[in-house]
């Protein structure tokens, strides 16, 4: 009996993937996306949007960027020119990208332009840029890409990319990063259990703060697809 | 022209000495005595002046002078040193005492302005096509709002089913895009910058046919009618705004190369097989010399054919394909000749896009 007992393998926690929305979920929740459309002027798509049912607040301007960035928007829609004078008078648009992307990296930004010479003089600055929409676009291509970006919002790959940024400059080691990876696709659904997992091959207090954060994400989008 | 600063120039072999707008010219010029000498120098000066550098140097009364080309600054007094028994000279003269900097750089402001190539600042431009594609986003979006089309899938009908004027409203709208987006593409490396999101698709046809019916409600008088032909229900990844533009050179392409638009118009078709889908852009028009069909998609290539009788800048095919490199496709030409008589010069000009269906996600 002993004897067998030597070749037990160990009980493995319930598996609890980490899974894409399906089309269907997407839809039913896209709604819920919380969206910031920064533009001083009146965008007719706006008001057919917030017809349809799409969650937009319109802002004529950031006034105080760390406001903003409290209210936790899923998705920012923002105007090149004529927004930021107080907070980046020189790039504008630009210079408030850069700051939401350094301070909320998961946040989906959406520049809004006219203005496409910009985008090569900001060249940089676009490189971070979730996504570009002309001003001119038409309706149906503008919701094409705002329901775009709401996916990318929901995504769990997208988010866990960025976590897998923070990592890496935490562990050198490459195979532990990827079997932090493994562990997310197989618990990720399951925050403690994959953070027990992940806590038993690194204890990297940074490491384990940043997925921590990661999975209360994940677990935010799931209490939208199915609310408790 | 008066130039800001006293100049000389040569009218008909004729030297000429003229006050500037700032300051005039210093008495010394006006001598008889001198006349002979300042002649001379300045002929030689005029006569060897190159347009890429300002040449900078001292007239024989000892004031400096600036050359650009056509454009001489004379009788000037500068802080270039060695002026030896003339530095009196800016004493004499306080009011024609300049920074040579500054008057190098004042030269070369003139000179692009008499050859309009300042003539307009270029922040005024921007700013004004900006100003532009913001306000005819509000026509297109209230447009887009009174034709209510809720999906790509009934796009064509419900277009179709609009009034002349809602129509009209809405290809004015496109139109101007087009132009907008078609200044874009002169940015430097616009193309190798340009990155496309391939995490969508969207049905080639109806791009098609919807440029089609844009170009047939255009407002051009004695429009060609544009024919197509053909079935795909396939659809491609990437941007379908893009290809749009794509499709669009070629039918715009096809219309203004058409020989007689309203009895011959253009013909598009498409067609696919398992592995690609093909656009077929014919137009009936002059026939183009084969030495010359292997520059046809060269930037700023224009056909000797067309040259004189048509206005154009000769980007248009090399936009095309290089926008056909970002679907995995290629756009080929063939012509083919209305008749084996040599002195009939028309022919079929025939542009095929061919796109692979399994396109990677890259260029």
């Amino acid at each position: 009996m002993k004897f067998f007992s030597l070749f037990k393998s160990k009980k493995q926690p319930k598996l609890a993937p980490l899974k894409e929305l399906t089309f269907d979920e997407l839809e039913k929740i896209k709604f819920q996306a919380r969206i910031a459309f920064v533009d001083d002027e009146e965008i007719p798509h706006v008001n057919r949007l917030r017809e349809d049912g799409y969650n937009i607040t319109q802002y004529e301007d950031i006034e105080n960027i760390d406001d903003f960035l409290r209210k936790k928007y899923h998705l920012i829609i923002l105007d090149i020119q004529g927004v930021g004078q107080n907070i980046s008078p020189k790039s504008e648009g630009w210079g408030i990208l850069k700051y939401l992307k350094k301070s909320a990296p998961n946040l989906i930004v959406i520049m809004f332009t006219g203005a496409e010479w910009s985008i090569t003089k900001y060249k940089d600055e676009a490189n971070v840029a979730d996504d570009f929409i002309g001003k001119d676009l038409e309706f149906l291509d503008f919701k094409s890409k705002l329901d775009n970006g709401i996916k990318k919002a929901f995504s769990p790959e997208y988010h866990f990319e960025i976590e897998k940024g923070r990592i890496l400059k935490e562990i050198s080691n490459t195979q532990t990063v990827e079997q932090i990876k493994s562990i997310v696709e197989k618990y990720g659904s399951d925050k403690a259990t994959a953070l027990t997992e992940i806590k038993k091959i690194t204890q990297n207090k940074n490491v384990i703060e940043s997925l921590d954060g990661f999975f209360s994400i994940i677990n935010h989008i799931k209490s939208l697809v199915s609310p408790i | 022209m008066n130039f800001g600063y006293p100049s000389v120039n040569n009218n008909r072999s004729q030297l000429r000495f003229n006050n500037g707008r700032f300051c005039n010219l210093p008495k010394e010029y006006s001598k008889d005595t001198n006349k002979i000498i300042l002649e001379r120098f300045f002929t030689k000066i005029l006569s060897d002046s190159s347009s890429k550098d300002v040449i900078i140097g001292v007239d024989p009364l000892g004031f400096t002078f600036l050359n650009l080309d056509f454009i001489c600054y004379v009788g000037l007094v500068t802080n270039k040193k060695n002026r030896g028994k003339y530095n009196n000279l800016s004493k004499k003269y306080p009011l024609n005492k300049f920074d040579i900097d500054y008057l190098k750089k004042q030269i070369f402001f003139e000179y692009d302005l008499v050859n309009f190539k300042e003539y307009i600042p270029i922040e005024i431009v921007t700013q004004n096509l900006h100003e532009i594609r913001g306000l005819n986003s509000k026509i297109g979006g209230n447009i887009d709002n009174i034709m209510h089309i809720n999906s790509d899938e009934e796009w064509e009908e419900k277009f179709d089913n609009q009034t002349e004027n809602i129509k009209k409203i809405y290809v004015g709208s496109r139109l101007i895009k087009f132009i907008l987006d078609n200044i874009k593409f002169y940015q430097p490396n616009f193309f190798k910058n340009l990155k496309i999101k391939y995490d969508r698709s969207f049905v080639v046809h109806r791009s098609v046919s919807k440029m089609i019916k844009i170009y047939r409600n255009d407002f051009k008088k004695g429009r060609a009618d544009i024919e197509f032909t053909g079935r795909s229900s396939s659809t491609i990844k990437g941007e379908k705004e893009y290809f749009e533009i794509l499709i669009k050179i070629l039918i715009e392409n096809a219309l203004k190369y058409s020989e007689f638009p309203k009895k011959i118009g253009p013909k598009v078709e498409i067609f696919e097989n398992k592995k690609t889908i093909s656009i077929v852009v014919k137009s009936y028009g002059r026939l183009i010399p084969i030495t010359e069909r292997p520059y046809l998609f060269s930037k700023g290539f224009r056909s000797t054919v067309n040259q004189k009788t048509k206005e154009g800048t000769g980007m248009g095919l090399f936009n095309a394909q290089q926008l056909s490199r970002h679907y995995d496709s290629i756009i080929t030409f063939e012509c083919k000749e209305a008749s084996q008589v040599e002195s009939i010069d028309l022919a079929w000009n025939i542009f095929t896009l061919e796109i692979n269906k399994t396109m990677p996600n890259t260029v």
